[in-house]
């Protein structure tokens, strides 16, 4: 079995989790929400974000502003709608949930 | 060689050789065709490579993107395969296009017209509207503002428009959101070229017309009733100034026009500064006058003031320090801070309008809080006055011409001539002058009277009755009766509105005779004509002026004058009496020097 592409899976499935909660603390720039999840390793190359915000826009789970730079065009800058805060609450729930559950398993 | 070619990524401006030209090229028309449905993903690519290419730049301190450059960013972006594995779409079809950028256009939107939730100053009318007639916000905004000016039209067609028209929501709102802040070509006033406020230059640029023709427009304008002078000022309220390098990108790609105005704009410049050195001035002079208007008013710069009379008018005295704090800041704030604003933009001092002028709206308002808090304080206990009035009639003597004389009263700063029209309360370091209202009533009775009314008003009885201390000082002869002018009401006591009346009922057709004084306080004459008539009767106002006034007064003039010869010749006996004192003095002291000088002889000898 390909370890890599099993990899990919999963942290596809986790990496909405995480840009919600980048999103959450406040308004955020999308080169920010990148450096922060390439950081953490999460994302490889950056293309992939972007297809996940406007799907997340979509879905209205978020919607962006656009701001003013001072050193180039101007910005958008993305924040939670109240439907993606209460989506962020279920989900970090259901994430909780699960790492309890996988633990009792894998950690016997 | 290698041909280096120039694009525009997301409004930026790169440089390219031809290698990375290809690369950028090939990667762009891929990425658009995998993202075929969502324009929106590809626009927000396109600006991350172009962060990246400008990082990329400044750390290589280079201005030519070469294809090492594209390679890193499509490796730090991804390959097309990459970014189509992770959104599993196999479905690739290449399709020929020839420019990338400006990708606005692919997405299709019905344009609807919708107010806009963004970018909005009011209501978003003007900023939806411009979206959907494909104008600028400002421009549209600019039209409403003058439509103001012609019976208000456009407030109607504003009113109508923000009841009917919904607010965009969804991709409207976001296409109208996108269309304000990435229309290449918004309207901006530019600092770069700007003479004034930048006007003309933004406009210029706008619609690709050359600067000195706004300038021109604006400057004929100037004659047909001043109305370019609003024009301008308006506009320049309106529009946006370019900060960013963004919305500078229109401007940059003209930049010709800073070479070609510098010499219109020093002229221009000073010009404008003169008329607005001008107009500093008439502000600062309305700010002194202003000032001294304020001193006046309250006479601040005497010790004995309106201020002094209004504290003893009223009994708190704190709430008219309030008073007078009020209006001065009232006063001064507004004229202080177009002062500032002057220097600011036309003399550009270092001042930070935002604070300097959000403490001088704070004055202002504290002024008018003052002024409401001291108002709302002080006329409650004015209506509580209580007003009581105090007359008594009195029989004059009965002569067949009866003088009525009234004294002016040197109130110590100057002797105020007074008519009905013209009381002054003069005031003094010990107290204050009230001025007495004198008029005469016709009656038929055969016996002259007159009356004085007092009146006074005091928050509650005991206190009005408190003002009763004030008598008027007047003698009654046989054939004359003499009142004052003014009465004299000492500090201690308080004001409350005294007043006093004089009524003279006088029997028709006899004869009064009036000084020039009395005759202003009837109102018989004003205050600077010169009488002519000393004599009046009830009956009819004619020169009574006989031959035995005439020998009275001429007699009163010998008397008068041997008088003053009399002074004189005292004065002159008693110059000649110290003179001879003094010599007996010094022979008194000639001779003891004498007596002396012989003893001492004298007693040499012995």
């Amino acid at each position: 079995m390909d370890i890599e592409n099993s990899k990919a899976q999963m942290k596809k499935g986790i990496l909405e989790l995480c840009i919600l909660s980048i999103i959450s603390r406040g308004e955020v720039y999308a080169s920010d929400i990148l450096t922060e999840l390439k950081k953490a390793n999460l994302i490889v190359v950056e293309g992939t974000l972007y297809p996940l915000l406007t799907r997340l826009k979509n879905e209205e789970l978020l919607t962006y502003n656009w701001f003013e730079s001072n050193s180039g065009p101007p910005r958008k800058y993305y924040q939670l709608t109240a439907n993606g805060q209460k989506f962020l609450l279920e989900i970090n729930q259901s994430w909780t949930d699960l790492v309890n559950s996988v633990n009792t398993i894998i950690k016997k | 060689m290698i041909q280096s070619i120039k694009i525009n990524l997301n409004k930026t401006t790169f440089t390219l050789n031809n290698e990375a030209y290809e690369k950028l090229n090939a990667y762009m028309l891929a990425l658009k065709t995998s993202f075929k449905n969502d324009a929106e993903i590809v626009l927000d690519i396109e600006a991350r490579i172009a962060e990246l290419l400008t990082i990329q730049l400044t750390a290589n301190q280079t201005d030519v993107v070469i294809a090492f450059h594209i390679d890193e960013v499509i490796k730090t972006v991804g390959t097309i395969e990459e970014l189509t594995n992770s959104k599993n779409e196999h479905k690739q079809t290449i399709e020929n296009e020839q420019t990338f950028g400006n990708n606005t256009e692919n997405r299709i939107i019905d344009k609807k017209l919708r107010r806009s939730a963004f970018n909005q100053s009011l209501s978003g009318v003007c900023s939806g509207l411009a979206y959907y007639l494909n104008l600028d916000a400002s421009l549209v905004r600019f039209a409403f503002v003058v439509s103001l000016f012609f019976f208000g039209a456009g407030v109607f067609a504003y009113f109508i428009l923000w009841i009917f028209v919904p607010k965009a929501t969804g991709a409207q709102a976001e296409d109208i959101k996108n269309y304000e802040f990435n229309n290449p070509n918004k309207l901006f006033r530019i600092k770069e070229t700007k003479a004034i406020g930048g006007v003309c230059s933004g406009l210029a640029v706008h619609f690709g017309i050359e600067i000195w023709v706004v300038r021109l427009a604006f400057f004929i304008g100037i004659f047909v009733f001043g109305f370019s002078i609003l024009g301008y000022f308006l506009a320049w309220l309106i529009i946006p100034m370019a900060y960013t390098d963004f919305q500078k990108t229109k401007i940059n790609t003209n930049t010709q026009y800073v070479a070609q105005n510098n010499e219109q704009l020093g002229i221009i410049r000073s010009i404008f500064k003169i008329i607005i050195a001008g107009i500093a001035l008439i502000l600062i002079g309305i700010l002194i006058v202003s000032f001294f208007f304020t001193a006046g008013m309250f006479n601040l710069f005497t010790d004995s003031n309106v201020y002094d009379f209004l504290a003893e008018t009223f009994p708190l005295d704190e709430n008219l320090s309030l008073m007078v704090t009020g209006v001065l800041l009232v006063l001064f704030s507004p004229i202080l801070f177009l002062l500032v604003v002057i220097a600011k933009f036309a003399f550009k001092a270092n001042i930070h309008i935002k604070y300097t002028g959000s403490g001088l709206i704070f004055t202002f308002f504290l002024g008018i809080g003052l002024l409401v808090y001291s108002g709302l304080t002080t006329i409650p206990d004015y209506y509580k006055l209580l007003d009581s009035t105090d007359n008594s009639i009195e029989f004059l003597p009965q002569t067949d011409s009866l003088k009525i004389i009234i004294k002016e009263v040197n109130t110590g700063k100057s002797i105020e001539f007074f008519s009905q029209n013209d009381l002054k309360i003069q005031l003094c370091d010990s107290g204050m002058f009230i001025p007495i209202e004198y008029q005469i009533v016709k009656t038929l009775e055969d016996k002259a009277t007159y009356e004085i009314i007092r009146k006074y008003k005091g928050s509650v009885v005991k206190e009005g009755a408190s003002a009763s201390p004030m008598q008027i000082g007047f003698t009654i002869s046989n054939d004359s009766i003499i009142f004052p002018s003014h009465y004299f009401l000492a500090k201690p006591y308080k004001f409350k509105f005294q007043k006093a009346k004089v009524k003279f009922y006088l029997k028709a057709n006899n004869t009064f005779y009036a000084n020039k004084t009395a005759q202003q306080a009837f109102g018989f004459i004003h205050k600077n004509e010169n009488p002519t008539k000393f004599w009046f009767s009830m009956k009819k106002m004619e020169d009574f002026e006989n031959s035995d006034d005439r020998k009275q007064r001429k007699l009163e003039q010998r008397i008068e004058q041997k008088e003053r010869e009399m002074e004189e010749k005292k004065e002159k006996l008693e110059r000649e009496l110290e003179q001879k004192e003094q010599e007996m003095e010094r022979k008194a002291e000639e001779l003891e020097r004498k007596i002396e000088q012989e003893q001492k002889q004298i007693e040499e000898h012995l």
